[in-house]
Order: C-alpha cells, then sequence, then structure tokens
C-alpha cells in the first residue's frame, strides 16, 4: 500500500505539472521568426472567419466557441479553442513618377505636373504620409516662386503648391510644401492600393525673376501597428 | 483506474495520509499557477508601434528614426531590457533619447548594425503601460521592400510592425521662366499723371520760349514732362540710361550756338540746360505685387531736387549715364523726369534750339 501511494503523489505531481507547463511555454515556444503555430487543440470542424488581414479560427468539435467578429481592419475570436491567426505587418509605398516637370511657368495659366503616392499595409492603426521639401521652388541664383498662403494657386500672381485627389488625401486646397513636414495622406486602418495623386501648381507674376527653377520633395510613408 | 480503486478501499491509508496529500496538492497546484503567471507576462504585446523614418530610399545612410510605441502595464522594468531588432538595415549609431510617457525612466542604446535595446532603469519605464518614444538615433536603410521590425527582450514585451523602404522616395520638381522686359518712354502734358499704367513712347519736351526771368521747366507752363515706365523679371533689376545728342541745346542753324548742359541747380538768369528724375511723392513707384518688385531710385547726378520749381539738374552728355533704376525684378515701376533750361543775356537768339534724347532699359538676368 505504501508503495501504491507513492506511486499516486508522484503520478499527481507529474500530471500538476503536465497541466501547468503548457501555459508557461506558449508564449516562448509558439512561434518564432520563422514560424507560427496557431493552435494546440486537435478538433474537428467549424471554418475561418476572414479578412484582408485576419483570419479568425473557430470550430465545431472543441468546448462551445462564441461568435466570430471580423472586418477589413480587425477581427475577433470567442470562445475555446479561440485563435486569431493574425497576419505579419506589412507595408508597402511607392511615389510615382519621381520627377515633375512644369515647364515655362508663364503669368497667363497655372502650370501643373502630377505624381501619385500609392499606399498598401494592414497597419492596426493605419498609415500617414507626409512631404517635406529641401525649400522653396526656387533658382540657384536667388529668388523663389512664392508659397501659396490663401488656399488656391491663382494664374497671374506668383503662388506655388499642391492640391490632392485621392480617398486618403488629407487637405481639399491648396497648400505649400516647406521643410517642415506636412501630411498630405492618411487611413485609420488598412488600405490596399490606396492611391493620392498630387498635383504640383506653380503661377507667376510679372516680379518673380527669369530663369531655371527646381525643388526636392521627400515623401514618408509611415504605419502604426 | 486500478490503482485508484486500490486506494478508495483502503479507508486507514486515506486517513492517515489525507492531510499530506492535501499539501503536496497545494504545492503542486502554487507551481502551475506560477507558471501560468509567468506565461502571461511573456505573452504583452506593444501596441500603436511605429518608426517614422525621414528617408526611405533604399541603401540610404545616416537616416534618422523616431520610434514609439505603447508597452502595458509592466512596462520595463528596472534593469529588464525591450529590443527592437531591425532585419537587413545596418550602421545603427546615436545615442537614443528615450522618453517614458506614463513615467519613469530608461536608457537606449543603438547598437552598431540593427539592434536597438532599451532597459529600464530607477523605478522602471511606463511601469503602469504608456508610450515609449525613442529618438536621436539613425542608420543605413536596407534595399527596396518591406521589413519586420521584431520586439523582444527580458521585460516580456512583444510585437512586430513593419517599415517600408523603396526605390525612391523624392520628386524632383523643375520649372524655368523666360526672361522678359517691357519699357515705355515718351512724354505727356503736366497734367496726365506718370504712373505705372503709362503706355506712351517718344513725342516731344517744347520748351517754349526761354527767358532770363525764369527757369523753364516740365509741368510748368505747360511744358510736358518725360514719364518713362519698366517692367522685367530681371533677377538683378534693371536700369535706365539717357544719352544726349548734342550735350547741350544746340541751334540747329548755327551748330555753334548752344545752351550747354551741366549738373547744377538752375537759377533764372545763367545758362544752363539738364534733367532731372522727379524727387516729389508720386513721381516714382511700382505695382505691389507678389514677390515684392524692386522700387526704382533716382541715379546721380540726375537724383537731386527735382520738381516743376525745384531746378537741380544732371548734366547730360553724349554717353549714355544711368538715370533711374531697380534692383530687382519689377512690375510697372516709373519715373517722371523734367527737362529745364535757363538763360543769361548772352545767349544768341535762335528759335531753333534742340537735342535729341535716347534712353534705354537694360535688364540683368
Amino acid at each position: 500500500m505504501r508503495t501504491a501511494y507513492r506511486r499516486f503523489v508522484i503520478e499527481l505531481l507529474v500530471g500538476l505539472l503536465v497541466l501547468g507547463a503548457p501555459k508557461f511555454v506558449l508564449a516562448g515556444t509558439m512561434s518564432s521568426s520563422s514560424f507560427v503555430i496557431t493552435s494546440d487543440d486537435m478538433s474537428a470542424g467549424g471554418g475561418n472567419s476572414t479578412s484582408a488581414s485576419f483570419v479568425s479560427e473557430s470550430d465545431t468539435g472543441g468546448n462551445a466557441t462564441g461568435e466570430n467578429a471580423a472586418s477589413a481592419s480587425f477581427a475577433s475570436c470567442a470562445g475555446y479553442p479561440c485563435t486569431l491567426n493574425v497576419s505579419q505587418p506589412a507595408i508597402t509605398f511607392s511615389v510615382s513618377p519621381n520627377s515633375v516637370a512644369l515647364g515655362t511657368l508663364t503669368t497667363s495659366a497655372i502650370a501643373t505636373g502630377t505624381t501619385t503616392l500609392t499606399t498598401t499595409e494592414n497597419a492596426t492603426s493605419g498609415y500617414t504620409v507626409t512631404v517635406v521639401s529641401d525649400g522653396q521652388l526656387r533658382r540657384a541664383a536667388g529668388g523663389a516662386v512664392p508659397d501659396v498662403t490663401d488656399g488656391a494657386v491663382t494664374i497671374g500672381a506668383g503662388e506655388y503648391g499642391i492640391g490632392l485627389t485621392g480617398t486618403d488625401r488629407a487637405f481639399i486646397d491648396d497648400r505649400s510644401v516647406t521643410t517642415t513636414p506636412r501630411t498630405v495622406a492618411s487611413n485609420a486602418g488598412s488600405v490596399t492600393g490606396s492611391a493620392v495623386t498630387v498635383t504640383y501648381k506653380a503661377a507667376i507674376s510679372t516680379t518673380v525673376p527669369a530663369g531655371s527653377y527646381s525643388q526636392i520633395d521627400t515623401y514618408i510613408c509611415t504605419g502604426t501597428f | 483506474m486500478d490503482f485508484f480503486e486500490e486506494c478508495l478501499k483502503n479507508n486507514s491509508m486515506r486517513t492517515n495520509n489525507k492531510q499530506t496529500v492535501a499539501k503536496i496538492l497545494t504545492v503542486a497546484l502554487l507551481v502551475a499557477t506560477i507558471f501560468r503567471i509567468g506565461g502571461v507576462a511573456n505573452a504583452a504585446v506593444a501596441t500603436s508601434m511605429k518608426d517614422t523614418m525621414d528617408r526611405l530610399k533604399a541603401t540610404t545612410a545616416s537616416v534618422n528614426h523616431i520610434v514609439s510605441l505603447t508597452v502595458p502595464s509592466g512596462g520595463i522594468p528596472n534593469t529588464q531590457t525591450l529590443t527592437l531588432t531591425y532585419p537587413s538595415f545596418t550602421a545603427f549609431a546615436g545615442s537614443p533619447t528615450v522618453t517614458c510617457g506614463g513615467g519613469g525612466t530608461a536608457t537606449a542604446t543603438a547598437g552598431s548594425t540593427n539592434v536597438l535595446t532599451i532597459t529600464g532603469s530607477g523605478a522602471g519605464c511606463d511601469t503602469s503601460g504608456g508610450a515609449v518614444t525613442l529618438t536621436a538615433f539613425t542608420g543605413t536603410n536596407p534595399a527596396a521592400g518591406t521589413y519586420v521590425v521584431t520586439l523582444a527582450g527580458s521585460a516580456g514585451i512583444t510585437g512586430t510592425f513593419a517599415v517600408v523602404i523603396v526605390s525612391d522616395d523624392q520628386v524632383s520638381i523643375t520649372a524655368s521662366i523666360d526672361p522678359s522686359i517691357t519699357f515705355n518712354i515718351g512724354s505727356q502734358a503736366a497734367a496726365t499723371a506718370c504712373d505705372g499704367t503709362f503706355a506712351g513712347n517718344g513725342g516731344t519736351v517744347a520748351l517754349g520760349t526761354l527767358t532770363t526771368g525764369a527757369v523753364t521747366s516740365s509741368d510748368a507752363s505747360s511744358v510736358f514732362h518725360i514719364c518713362s515706365r519698366v517692367t522685367t523679371n530681371a533677377g538683378s533689376g534693371a536700369v535706365v540710361t539717357v544719352k544726349s545728342l548734342n550735350a547741350a541745346l544746340k541751334s540747329t542753324a548755327v551748330g555753334t550756338d548752344t545752351i550747354a548742359s551741366s549738373s547744377a541747380t538752375l537759377v533764372a538768369g545763367t545758362s544752363g540746360y539738364g534733367l532731372c528724375a522727379g524727387s516729389a511723392g508720386g513721381d516714382s513707384g511700382k505695382d505691389a505685387t507678389t514677390p515684392v518688385g524692386g522700387t526704382p531710385a533716382a541715379t546721380s547726378p540726375f537724383n537731386g531736387s527735382c520738381t516743376n520749381a525745384a531746378h537741380a539738374v544732371g548734366g547730360l552728355t553724349t554717353g549714355a549715364q544711368s538715370i533711374w533704376s531697380v534692383p530687382t525684378a519689377t512690375q510697372n515701376a516709373f519715373f517722371r523726369m523734367y527737362v529745364k533750361a535757363a538763360i543769361s543775356g548772352t545767349v544768341p537768339a535762335h528759335s531753333d534750339y534742340a537735342d535729341t534724347l535716347t534712353f534705354v532699359a537694360t535688364g540683368t538676368f
């Protein structure tokens, strides 16, 4: 009997440790840089709720499961086992074309040119694109086309700025591009191929000096995950 | 199950060892609970993770990073670490500054390759949760692509976020403006304003009959003045020059009879002839434009006191002399100019004293 009792205690301790140990190793060994184990339960039935960024798994063979919810930017699952297979964070961004030639500016027209910013991301809190310039649209010998300040580039006025089109554009009027970053596009959720077209606009008065003008703008896309 | 049945049948054994089994069970449960707690801490995931860089172009060196993320309750305890590994980035450098938005302190180091390490100090950083911001470190971007930054470290905070590197993140904007200049010069009646709308060209200034009793001047006794207007986008402005055919009022019939021109303040009874740029308010000006155009200014020796009653004139020569100029591009810059003459009693009488003035506007682009 004494031997049987010892056997009982040992088996009990081993059983408890086996029950506790998986909770300890769950976060440490369920994933690595090269793989993710999304479930430690073998069950049956059920299905997945999917969106652009997430997959919510469920089953019918385990304990009772709750309702799953999913949208373009989030997903949740309920019940046991409930595993949320979140996609790897991802973001792509492009600026094209990388040069805009406004041609010869005149006092009788607004010269325009465009570039397009295209973003795809699955960030939890979306993305932001900012633009910052290396200075005014200027000539090497001095003199610049003044930045627009009144919300609209106007024929015959010495004004230079950008306008935006696209769902994620940050403003609807004409604004300057300066050495201080300005947000030009954003979205609070995930997007696929969101395009914002930046239209450069320049108009001159007769007092804008003749010559060759240039400016370099840098676009930065940041996702918040 | 046989074992359990055997045990349950033995009441004596159950009685003797009940307390001991309960103690063992309690200890075992505590062990299991501790392991569970450890597991939850290791699963703490940061949120609102982002890295705002100042360049996204591939292989760009010395790119500035500003990293911000929100750590969960527990934060980064003293001496514990939170690491951020940037795959394929290189040459991390600088002395990152850590701000613990929820309170506390931490230090950070930028490894020589691609790992940032934040170490809690003092009472820890954001132990109740909060934003962590890192600034002042740089690195070299990898090739174009998407890179997943991984959070790890002994503080048990995990997470991943992505940054994008592109082949080109800049747009070069170019434009040109052709040089232009317009110039109007001509005579007009005294009653007609000389301003930025002047559009005349050429003409004559008839001084009439000169006498020893007065200085004959434009805008007096119906003598015309000369108005000039310049618009140019010459970056270095423009200059208006005047050249006299004779450097004097000269008799057409008797060429040796002249009223010589020299710089002086003309007085009645003393022979003299010259030109000056008006010095009264309204004699010169320009349009209000953007950018602000250059303001016209008279040039010596034509910049003396000059009205229809003030007679400081500049001497005219057969060579071109600047009479007024603008320092930069300008729109509708104008200047009124006065022609003046006086004679002494010895100036031969003729009805054909004349001179021809030629004005030229030159822009410097």
